[in-house]
């Protein structure tokens, strides 16, 4: 059985492992980046370390939302280029993303690998960032593709 | 077999192994450039450097790191025993030598590649010259056991002849060196500060024969020579007693007495010859070798011996520490910092109320400053790890230049941030390779110049206003800069005009130009200039500056101004909208306040791009919310709020129809007037170049921590990094040159455009010039004005009306005894009569062009007043009542004016020629 952090974007729920979760912390300043691509949310002070933040919502081809109360930063253990979680470099420790969710969710316990390949009316955008579908308790739970919400483009 | 070590045993050996080659570096320098001379302490200093390298890589079974470090071990062991005089060609040998080794070194698992054949064949050749054939083995037996060694027989006669026993020590790499704390390097230097170290493996038969082979710790075998007992030699290596044990070299030492005889007998015949190897026995301890050998040990404790050149027992003084790591600390310490603001604010209330608060605060405070500056300072490296790489450089190149050339350091302990030092490797050595190859005189030349023939590069590096400078100075040709200038001129770089007005300190700079250089310079230009602009493109992205001085035929001197660190810089916080942003202070140039009335004079549009006129110069502008695609917010009068500004420029105005004084001060907190629209233009600069940005607002100066950019948002170029302010906000830290590449800014253009200005200016200069004039101003009929200018008055006389005199229809008067016509401009003019009841009347005489002033003048024009004397710049315009000698009208001092031209008004009237005789 595997853990999920789950968090909802919109009218859905969406699931990480939690072993890729670092922390969930409530929404604060997020300094915009401008001319940055416009899922990139802005920068925040996470006790001294700067971590980007993606808006899950634009970056899913969704609308940008506005904070909510509810709306919560899930930081990510994995870094931006893909290869940091082994490298020892500074650049590494210094690249840590979050990505900004509406509300956050419970932690759903599933069975990893019976979830289905994603259903196949996705628009290509939404394709990529998805890995699988579990059915739970709370109801469909999409698994994201970190890697590819990652990687640049 | 490698593979069987642990990595990061490897590693250390590796970096260690670096560490030693550098130190080798300056040995050999001056093993070369003593010649004969150099001390027993610099040669025995290099000879243990390789000799530990090769002990590391018998340990680590490197085979080519091996072979190569004991050839050029064997050769210097014959340049220590007398027998070899470091000549350079051998030294040469050595020199190639090291560079294949730390090829060797930058990828130790791949060093058996690197090819060293060569390398090799050219030592070998060398010590077979000496009749040291590096093949040699002699069988060395292990006391009390039948196992024997093969054992290079160079060394151990070498060591036979000091005295030195032999022995083979097991040393398990985990139990007796990593769990001391040691690494193998380290335990081979203690062991080769007791003796000589022969050869070191990794000893399979060992582990087999040993019941440790379970315990998988690699056994390491090194055969050793050493003047100790066996049992103090266990002691000295730390090794327990049972791993030490003694070898037998019969064969050898049969040889070798066979030899002692002969040299006894050769004693006996010619007693000055040398004391050959005495020795029948070497197991006990031999007196006069230990004096031999002590030279070796004393390196160690001298305290003056260089950094890295003297070898530490066991390496307690320093630790090796990733540098991710100090980076790591060097942010928490920051975090901390953060913190005690944020704590000594929440509690300065309860100052009072908690006795001794205050006490603690201040210990808190003192302790996070001195320790951020502690975690600082471990990022600090000399700057000579840099310079001390030059002198080999520098050798290499005089030899292929046939170049006599000598470098000075001065400073090398001069520390930077790490960061800065390994940027600074390349633009350093661009500098001084350019000074060898270009500044520098062959020296017949010098010698024809009076100078030295040998060249000097002196590198200096010291601490100045809190930044570091490093000056790179040669003495020799200087830069000639009319040959700089005509090439600058061939290039395009400058146009003529531009050229006329540069000193030769800016055109001497012209190399740091881009594109000043290409490969025909090197030829054409006496000094430098190849790739200048690199130079200077790496030390700005420094944060530093360059910067040139030089004398035709003394020499040349590039300074370089760098800060201490790039992790702190003091930026300019500026704010934009409700954003904030820094911009590093290097960049800033000044700034320029541009009040909100003057906006629309001094801000202007050129070819679409906003202007701003700084002292004649013409500055691109920007506004920063406009680059950064930020909505612009501005303060609207009436309501006090800030909202959306939409105006496409600044100097848009809503209607073109200049106000009326009374206007503009009923409207006194209208936006343009009002001190909250005033313009803050902040003049950065890029290169050479400077361009304004308009910001809303400008804070204060803060040192700030520099984090790195995410790979997300380095697509952007208009930032370099991102800072956590004291507030715990983060904000973006501004990059001046993607800032302007991101506003599309052509300076080229600009500076076109600035020509083409201010040659206008001087057009529109002299047209002025020439309508400027000076008049006189008078009043003929009260209220009818006239203007004459003064170049065409004799002078002003004033008269009484009863002296006129009438004569015919003509009125005359007397002056200077003569008899003066006067006109009357009603006459000739349609104007009115001059008042009849005025008692005082005014004259102005008139110049009459090619008369000089004692001449009689022709005649005197009738007025009433003179009103004053000034300057007026006016255009004549044509009046409808033309009538002979009038020039025009302009209005002056608000009255319109009729401007005289009195020459042809006295022609109109008859007066001038041989009518006035």
């Amino acid at each position: 059985m595997s853990q999920f952090a789950t968090f909802h974007v919109g009218a859905r729920l969406f699931g990480l492992d939690i072993l890729g979760v670092r922390e969930i912390i409530r929404v604060f300043n997020i300094t915009p980046v401008p001319r940055s691509e416009p899922h990139i949310r802005g920068l925040i002070n996470l006790r001294g370390q700067i971590v980007t933040i993606l808006d899950l919502a634009v970056r899913l081809g969704q609308e940008g939302t506005p904070v909510k109360d509810s709306s919560h930063i899930v930081i990510l253990k994995h870094t931006a280029n893909a290869s940091g979680a082994q490298a020892q470099g500074q650049g590494a420790s210094q690249d840590l993303m979050g990505l900004l969710v509406d509300a956050i969710g419970d932690v759903v316990e599933a069975e990893a690998t019976l979830a289905e390949a994603p259903p196949a009316n996705l628009s290509d955008a939404e394709e990529r960032f998805l890995s699988g579908v579990l059915k739970t308790e709370a109801g469909l739970l999409v698994l994201l593709n970190v890697q590819e919400l990652l990687s640049s483009g | 077999m490698a593979s069987l070590a642990d990595e990061s045993i490897i590693a250390d050996f590796v970096a260690e192994s670096r560490e030693h080659l550098s130190s080798v570096e300056p040995d050999l320098l001056a093993m070369e450039s003593l010649g004969a001379k150099v001390s027993q302490e610099v040669i025995n200093r290099v000879f243990r450097a390789i000799h530990s390298l090769k002990g590391g890589a018998g340990f680590f079974a490197f085979e080519a790191l091996k072979k190569l470090s004991h050839a050029m071990e064997s050769v210097l062991m014959l340049v220590r025993d007398g027998k070899l005089s470091p000549a350079p060609d051998i030294m040469d040998c050595l020199f190639t030598g090291v560079d294949r080794l730390r090829a060797m070194l930058d990828d130790i698992q791949a060093s058996d590649n690197v090819p060293f054949a060569k390398e090799l064949a050219n030592l070998e050749a060398i010590l077979s010259g000496k009749g040291v054939n590096l093949g040699e083995t002699v069988k060395g037996r292990e006391k009390g056991s039948k196992r024997d060694f093969d054992l290079d027989a160079e060394s151990v006669r070498s060591a036979l002849r000091r005295g030195m026993n032999l022995y083979r020590a097991n040393a398990y790499l985990h139990r007796d060196i990593k769990d001391q704390g040691l690494t193998p390097l380290a335990f081979l230097n203690n062991a080769m500060s007791v003796g000589a170290c022969l050869d070191a493996f990794i000893d399979i038969d060992a582990i087999a024969d040993l019941e440790n082979c379970l315990e998988q710790d690699l056994a390491v075998t090194l055969l050793f020579a050493s003047v100790l007992e066996p049992d103090l030699a266990a002691l000295a290596l730390k090794l327990p007693v049972e791993q030490v044990k003694v070898l037998e070299v019969k064969a050898l030492k049969e040889e070798m007495k066979a030899k002692a005889k002969a040299a006894k007998a050769a004693e006996k015949a010619e007693p000055k010859a040398e004391p050959g190897p005495r020795q029948e026995a070497p197991a006990p301890v031999a007196e006069e070798p230990v004096a031999e050998v002590e030279p070796e040990a004393a390196v160690e404790d001298k305290p003056e011996a260089r950094g890295g050149a003297a070898m530490k027992e066991g390496g307690n003084e320093t630790l090796r520490v990733r540098v991710d790591l100090l980076t790591n600390l060097m942010n928490l310490a920051g975090e901390l910092v953060l913190g005690r603001n944020q704590l000594v604010r929440a509690v300065t209330d309860y100052q009072n109320e908690i006795p001794g608060l205050g006490a603690i605060l201040q210990n808190v405070n003192q302790v996070t400053t001195e320790m951020q500056e502690g975690i600082m300072q471990t990022r600090m490296q000399p700057i000579g790890t840099v310079f001390n790489r030059f002198p080999r450089i520098i050798r290499d190149m005089s030899r292929q230049l046939s170049k006599q050339i000598e470098v000075q350091i001065e400073g090398a302990e001069v520390e930077l941030d790490k960061s800065i030092v390994e940027m600074l490797v390349d633009p350093l050595t661009h500098i001084i390779r350019n000074c060898a190859d270009h500044a520098l005189e062959t020296p017949a030349e010098r010698k024809k110049a009076g100078k030295n023939p040998t060249g000097v590069i002196h590198l200096h590096a010291f601490h100045e206003g809190g930044q570091i400078n490093i000056a790179v100075n040669d003495d020799g040709r200087g830069i000639d800069a009319k040959k700089i200038l005509a090439k600058a001129l061939a290039k395009g770089l400058v146009t003529k005009a531009q050229a006329a007005e540069m000193t030769d300190r800016e055109i001497v700079h012209l190399v740091f130009a881009p594109g000043f250089s290409t490969a025909e310079t090197v030829s054409d230009i006496s000094g430098r200039g190849v790739g200048m602009d690199v130079v200077r493109t790496n030390v700005e992205k420094l944060g530093g500056h360059v910067e040139l001085e030089t004398e035709v035929g003394m020499g040349t001197t590039v300074r370089l101004r760098l800060p201490l660190t790039l992790a702190i810089i003091p930026s300019m916080i500026v704010g934009v909208a409700d954003h904030r942003f820094a911009i590093p202070q290097v960049n800033v140039v000044e700034f320029v306040w541009v009040k909100a009335s003057e906006v629309a004079q001094r801000i202007e549009h050129v070819q679409g791009a906003l202007v701003l006129r700084l002292r004649d110069k013409l500055l691109p502008l920007v506004r920063l919310a406009d680059v950064l695609g930020i909505q612009r917010l501005f303060l609207d009068a009436a309501t006090g709020e800030m909202r959306p500004d939409r105006r496409a420029s600044i100097a848009d105005r809503r209607g073109d129809a200049p106000e009326t004084p009374e206007e503009a001060s009923t409207r006194e907190r209208d936006r343009r007037t009002d001190w909250r629209s005033d313009h803050n233009i902040i003049v950065l600069r890029v290169g050479k170049n400077h361009y304004g940005v308009i910001v809303d607002e400008l804070f204060d100066i803060e040192e700030i921590v520099v984090k790195p950019l995410s790979t997300f948002i380095q697509g952007t170029k208009c930032f370099s990094g991102a800072t956590i302010l004291g507030d715990g906000r983060v904000i973006m830290i501004l990059d001046a040159g993607g800032l302007s590449t991101a506003a599309q800014l052509h300076f080229t253009d600009l500076q076109a455009e600035e020509i083409r200005r201010l040659e206008e200016e001087k057009r529109s200069a002299a047209l002025k010039a020439s309508r400027r004039r000076s008049v006189i101003l008078f009043e003929a009929a009260k209220g009818e004005r006239f203007a004459v200018p003064q170049d065409h008055v004799l002078r002003l006389e004033r008269i009484l009306r009863s002296r006129i005199e009438l004569i015919g229809d003509r009125e005359y008067i007397e002056y200077r005894g003569e008899g003066l016509p006067l006109v009357r401009l009603d006459r000739h003019l349609e104007v009115r009569p001059l008042d009849k009841g005025l008692e005082e009347l005014f004259l102005v005489i008139p110049k009459v062009p090619g008369q000089n002033s004692t001449a009689r003048p022709p005649a005197g024009i009738l007025i009433s007043e003179i009103l004053d004397a000034l300057d007026v710049e006016v255009e004549l315009k044509a009046v409808e009542f033309t009538g002979p000698g009038l020039l025009g009208s302009a209005v002056v001092q608000d009255h319109l004016t009729l401007f005289l031209d009195p020459v042809n008004l006295l022609k109109a009237a008859g007066l001038m020629g041989g009518d006035a005789a």
